[in-house]
C-alpha cells in the first residue's frame, strides 16, 4: 500500500497482476464491452490510489475492498447509462473463459465463491443478478416485479448472510 | 440515521444500489459505530463473492496493465507537490479556502452591524454579497488549481424560493487526486429556519447529504465547508432545507472557466 500512495511502477504492477483480470472480467459483466471494461479498470486503480491511505488491513480483506470499490464504480456507470443506452447483459456463457493460468489464489477466491453461491435459492440468484449486475434497487425489483419493498429486502439479506455464513473461516487473500 | 434505519439498508448499501440520499448517511454512520460497521464489511464480503465467482477473461489488449501504470503514476505526480500526508494536507487545504471565504463573509456582515440601515441597502447588500462571493469563489478557484492543476471547479448563486429572503453560493471543487470538496455560503435567512440541512444532488436524482449549519449569525448568514470522500463529479444542485424541510434556498452550479488572478 506504501508503494501504491507513491505510484511505485512495481506496487502498481503488483496489484495489477493480483486483481486487474477480476476487476476487468467483473466490469465486462456489467458494462458490456470491453472498452468500458477497460476504462473501468483503470478508474479502479486510480480510485485505489486515491483511496490506499484510508485502507486498514485490520478492518478488511484487501480483496474486498478493491472489489468492492470496483462494483460501486461500475454500478454508478451502468446507473448513469441507464435510460439512455444501457449495455445489453453480457451473459456468463457468452463469454470464453481464459485458458490462461490464473492466480492460484483467485482460484481459491472463485472455488469458495462459487459454493457459497451454489446454496442460494433461485429467487435470491434472480435477486442477486439484477442488483449487483444490473445495479437495480430494492424499490426498482419491487416496483418491477409487484412484489413488497420489504420481501425484497428480506431476501437480499437473507441471500448475502447466506453467503457470508458459507464464506466464513475462509481467508485467502 | 440510527442503528436500526442503517441496518435495514445495508444489504443495498453493501450492494452498491441504496437509494443515493441514503449512502452518505450510511457512510457516516458506520464510521462512528463499530457493530454497524462489522456488520457491513461482512456484508461487503459476501457481495464481493459474486465478482470473484465469474469466470475470468483476458484483457482484449495488452496494453491495459501499462495504461493503469500510466494512470496512477500520473495522478500520483500531479499530487505530490501536496500529498505527504494525504488526508492532512487535503483537509488543510479545505481549512484555508474556508478561512479565505469566511473572511469575505464577515466583511459583508460588518457592513451591515447598523440595523437601521438593513431595508435601505438591502438591494446595493445583496448585489454587494453576489460580487464578493463570485470573487471571493475566484480566489478559492486560483487556490485549488494551483495546489491541483486537474481539478475542476464549479460555482454558483443560489436563490430562495418564491419571495423569501436570502441568497447563497455554492462551490465544488472536484479533484482527481484528492477528496473532492464543498462549501456553501448563505445570507439574510432567517435565524429560526436554523438548522439548515445541506445537500447536492446530480441530474440522475442521487443526492449527497452535506451536513448541517446548526446556527445562523446576526445577519442570517454562515458559511460551511466539506471534504468528501466520494466524488463530487455531476452533482451541480445544491439545496438548503430549513429545519422543517421546506428548500429555502436552491442553486445550479457550473464549471467556472475564467480565473481573474493567475496565482493565489
Amino acid at each position: 500500500m506504501e508503494g501504491l500512495l507513491a505510484g511505485d511502477d512495481a506496487a502498481i504492477r503488483a496489484l495489477y497482476a493480483r486483481f486487474g483480470r477480476p476487476v476487468y472480467t467483473m466490469g465486462l459483466r456489467l458494462l458490456g464491452s470491453r472498452e468500458a471494461a477497460e476504462e473501468l479498470t483503470q478508474d479502479v486503480f486510480v480510485t485505489a490510489w486515491r483511496k490506499a491511505a484510508r485502507f486498514d488491513p485490520h478492518r478488511g480483506r484487501l480483496s474486498t475492498w478493491l472489489m468492492t470499490i470496483a462494483h460501486n464504480l461500475a454500478v454508478d456507470r451502468l446507473r448513469r447509462d441507464t435510460g439512455v443506452t444501457r449495455p445489453k447483459l453480457v451473459l456468463v456463457d457468452e463469454v470464453p473463459e481464459s485458458a490462461q493460468s490464473v492466480d492460484e489464489d483467485l482460484l481459491l477466491e472463485r472455488d469458495a465463491a462459487l459454493r457459497a453461491i451454489a446454496g442460494l435459492s433461485d429467487a435470491e440468484r434472480r435477486l442477486v443478478v439484477r442488483t449487483y449486475f444490473r445495479g437495480m434497487t430494492a424499490r426498482e425489483i419491487s416496483e418491477n416485479d409487484g412484489i413488497p419493498l420489504g420481501t425484497v429486502k428480506t431476501r437480499l439479506r437473507s441471500a448475502l448472510i447466506k453467503v457470508r455464513k458459507a464464506n466464513e473461516h475462509k481467508e485467502y487473500i | 440515521m440510527n442503528c436500526s434505519a442503517v441496518r435495514d439498508v445495508l444489504p443495498e448499501f453493501a450492494l452498491g444500489v441504496a437509494p443515493g440520499g441514503d449512502v452518505s448517511a450510511i457512510e457516516l454512520h458506520v464510521e462512528q459505530c463499530a457493530a454497524c460497521r462489522k456488520e457491513t464489511l461482512e456484508l461487503q464480503r459476501a457481495v464481493t463473492a459474486f465478482g470473484y465467482a465469474l469466470p475470468p477473461v483476458d484483457a482484449a489488449d495488452p496494453g491495459l496493465e501499462l495504461r493503469v501504470v500510466d494512470a496512477v503514476r500520473g495522478a500520483a505526480r500531479r499530487a505530490s507537490p501536496t500529498r505527504d500526508r494525504p488526508t492532512r494536507s487535503r483537509r488543510a487545504g479545505v481549512t484555508l479556502i474556508a478561512a479565505a471565504l469566511l473572511v469575505a463573509t464577515l466583511g459583508v456582515g460588518a457592513v451591515m452591524a447598523n440595523r437601521a440601515e438593513r431595508l435601505r441597502l438591502q438591494a446595493e447588500r445583496i448585489a454587494l454579497q453576489n460580487q464578493q462571493e463570485l470573487e471571493s469563489f475566484g480566489d478559492a478557484v486560483a487556490s485549488a488549481r494551483f495546489a491541483d492543476p486537474g481539478a475542476e471547479v464549479f460555482t454558483g448563486l443560489l436563490a430562495a424560493s418564491d419571495d423569501a429572503s436570502g441568497t447563497g453560493s455554492g462551490l465544488t471543487i472536484v479533484s482527481p487526486a484528492s477528496q473532492d470538496q464543498v462549501i456553501v455560503i448563505v445570507h439574510d435567512l432567517s435565524r429560526r429556519s436554523a438548522p439548515l440541512a445541506l445537500s447536492i444532488a446530480n441530474a440522475r436524482g442521487r443526492t449527497l447529504e452535506l451536513g448541517a449549519i446548526r446556527r445562523l449569525d446576526s445577519a442570517g448568514g454562515a458559511t460551511a465547508a466539506r471534504a468528501l470522500d466520494v466524488s463530487l463529479a455531476g452533482f451541480i444542485d445544491v439545496i438548503v432545507r430549513d429545519a422543517r424541510g421546506r428548500v429555502v434556498l436552491r442553486g445550479t452550479l457550473a464549471a467556472e472557466t475564467a480565473v481573474a488572478s493567475a496565482s493565489p
